[in-house]
């Protein structure tokens, strides 16, 4: 008989079989290395700037004149580069090839035909496309972290480093919206391009609905600032308030995005018809 | 519960749009036998096999495997290959079957080995899949089937890919889980490899069972009870041999697909007087031959008279 939990150890060995499954393609692997190479990148420019490397001027003044450093300043300039489109993409394939290209190559055809509720092997498949996102997190972390706190300048309290620290674990959050979108579009589509291309129109789309509240908010039409924030664009850069100040309705548009996709994704993928 | 049926299915219908793929098909399996379940190309076989694994929603009709119909629990005890089976192509053939090992309960754990050794890929499995051939893939669904020691094994087109000799291991694999006590269903377009392996098949045409039983009481049933045998003539005059068979009482001509060959029917006359019968009328024959009765003749039978409705 099957377990009767349904989040028992079965299901944590299907976590763990997704996760392996993750680890061993050049996608997963990848991107985690990014993850670990782009502090040392952002760490490099960084030095390079502050030491007048780089010879450009801004308002007439050189650039490292008007550039001081220091290392909550600069994990935060990482964790910015982190959530700039390479690693949010990277999130995106590697979710879509999860559910999408193999229901495209009939991978996912042997697990369904498996005794376990549909709803668990997307929740397991889920649960590791979030490890993976926390690895590349801590990945981050880990050698962004110790150059920031080591090599630059800057307040040593622990209050300094308070915020960005929140922010690094605000960009799980919002990597866990990021992953139910991507889950969500997988569940229309069998193609890790389609959906790709998917996520992107959506976040466009975002975008300009977001403009359009703000031209309604200037005309004042009516109150449009938490409206914005509620919406999915806004919602995923919910980590953005360490430096900006913490926005508690993009942080309610991301529980809601993040729950309704999953709800959504899941009620499509129970009802599936698998080829 | 207790049952002796291993799967039972009533009523299962199943729409693609206006087209109706499966039509209040009615099987019953029984535990402990192996099961062929034939059809033509399109008949519905895919579908329905689909529908009894949850990989497909029924528009109506009951599924139940050992007496369980819930859609989760029923698929317990149940290893499946649904047409070619597919990989990890990066990973390795154990590292797929671990994988899906992990999907499944726990006392169905342990078994990896044991499937890799039964269809001869032990010594294999650390190779990554994309070096495979397609019949070490066949193989290896196999072995994915087989994790856990399923009391039902379904196959669907088993031998896909497979040389003469991977065939006959097969065949000779399904013999021994048979004896051992597995429910072994599989469907083929394969007759003859059916025959050599099926105590009981069900027969779909256009989405409906339109035969199932034990085979030997089909191939009897299709004889009839007078024990009509066919025979193949072959001689000289082909059309000499047609007039004088049309000619005996209880021997009829029917449609044959060699054109240097006569199928008649005899539903009383041994071949040895029919032989005496047509030489006695000068009719010179140089071939004779019974066929055997074959689930290809009841399944063409069965397929020219659904054509003919």
């Amino acid at each position: 008989m099957a377990t009767t939990n349904p989040i028992g150890g079965v299901f944590w060995r299907m976590v763990a079989a997704e996760l392996r499954k993750l680890l061993s393609r050049p996608s997963g692997v990848v991107m985690l290395v990014i993850s670990a190479l782009l502090p040392i990148l952002v760490f490099g420019l960084a030095k390079l700037v502050e030491g007048g490397g780089v010879n450009m001027n801004a308002n007439g003044q050189p650039v490292a004149s008007l550039f001081s450093l220091d290392g909550p300043k600069l994990l935060g300039y990482m964790l910015t580069a982190r959530n700039f489109f390479v690693l949010p993409l990277f999130l995106v394939m590697v979710s879509a090839q999860l559910v999408a290209e193999e229901r495209a190559n009939f991978t996912l055809r042997a697990l369904l035909a498996l005794p376990n509720a549909r709803w668990r092997v997307l929740l397991a498949k889920y649960t590791a496309l979030l490890t993976l996102a926390a690895i590349s997190i801590v990945g981050s972390l880990g050698v962004g972290g110790p150059l920031c706190f080591l090599f630059v300048d800057g307040p040593q309290t622990l209050v300094a480093w308070q915020g960005v620290a929140l922010g690094w674990v605000a960009s799980l959050a919002s990597d866990a919206g990021l992953i139910a979108l991507t889950l969500l579009i997988s569940t229309f589509s069998s193609s890790v391009a389609g959906v790709l291309v998917g996520v992107i129109l959506g976040l466009m789309a975002d975008l300009a609905i977001r403009g359009l509240l703000q031209i309604a908010g200037m005309l004042k039409l009516f109150p449009t600032d938490q409206l914005a924030a509620l919406m999915p664009g806004r919602a995923l850069a919910a980590w953005e308030g360490y430096a900006d100040g913490w926005d508690p309705w993009a942080f309610l548009g991301l529980g809601l995005l993040t729950l309704g996709c999953l709800a959504v994704a899941t009620f499509r993928f129970q009802r599936e018809d698998v080829l | 519960m207790a049952t002796d049926l291993a799967i039972s299915v009533t009523g299962l219908t199943r729409r693609f749009g206006a087209r109706v793929a499966v039509q209040s098909l009615d099987l019953s399996v029984p535990a402990g036998t192996v099961y062929g379940f034939l059809g033509p190309n399109g008949s519905g076989k895919t579908t329905a096999i689909r529908c009894m694994l949850g990989l497909l929603r029924a528009d109506a009709g009951k599924v139940s495997i050992f007496g369980e119909s819930d859609p989760v629990r029923r698929l317990d005890g149940v290893g499946a290959i649904i047409e070619t089976p597919r990989f990890y192509a990066w990973l390795s053939g154990r590292a797929n079957l671990e994988i899906c090992e992990a999907y499944l309960p726990e006392h169905r754990h342990g078994q990896i080995d044991e499937a890799l050794e039964r269809v001869g890929l032990l010594s294999r499995a650390h190779d990554k899949v994309s070096g495979y051939s397609l019949g070490m893939q066949q193989r290896l669904g196999i072995a994915r089937a087989l994790l856990g020691r399923p009391r039902l094994l379904v196959l669907d087109e088993p031998t896909n890919g497979l040389d003469p000799q991977g065939m006959r291991d097969v065949r000779e694999l399904i013999r021994r889980l048979a004896q051992e006590g597995m429910t072994v269903f599989i469907s083929s377009h394969l007759l003859s490899e059916i025959q050599a392996v099926a105590d009981t098949v069900g027969i779909v045409l256009k989405g409906r069972r339109v035969a199932e039983g034990r085979v030997s009481e089909l191939l009897r049933a299709s004889a009839g009870d007078s024990g009509a045998v066919e025979i193949e003539l072959g001689g000289p005059d082909l059309d000499a041999i047609r007039r004088e068979v049309a000619t005996l009482d209880g021997v009829s001509v029917l449609p044959e697909t060699d054109p240097t060959r006569v199928l008649v029917r005899s539903e009383r006359l041994p071949a040895s007087e029919l032989n005496r019968a047509l030489v006695s009328q000068g009719v010179a024959l140089d071939a004779l031959s019974v066929r055997a009765a074959s689930l290809e003749s009841l399944f063409l039978s069965l397929t020219e008279s659904e054509e003919v409705q």
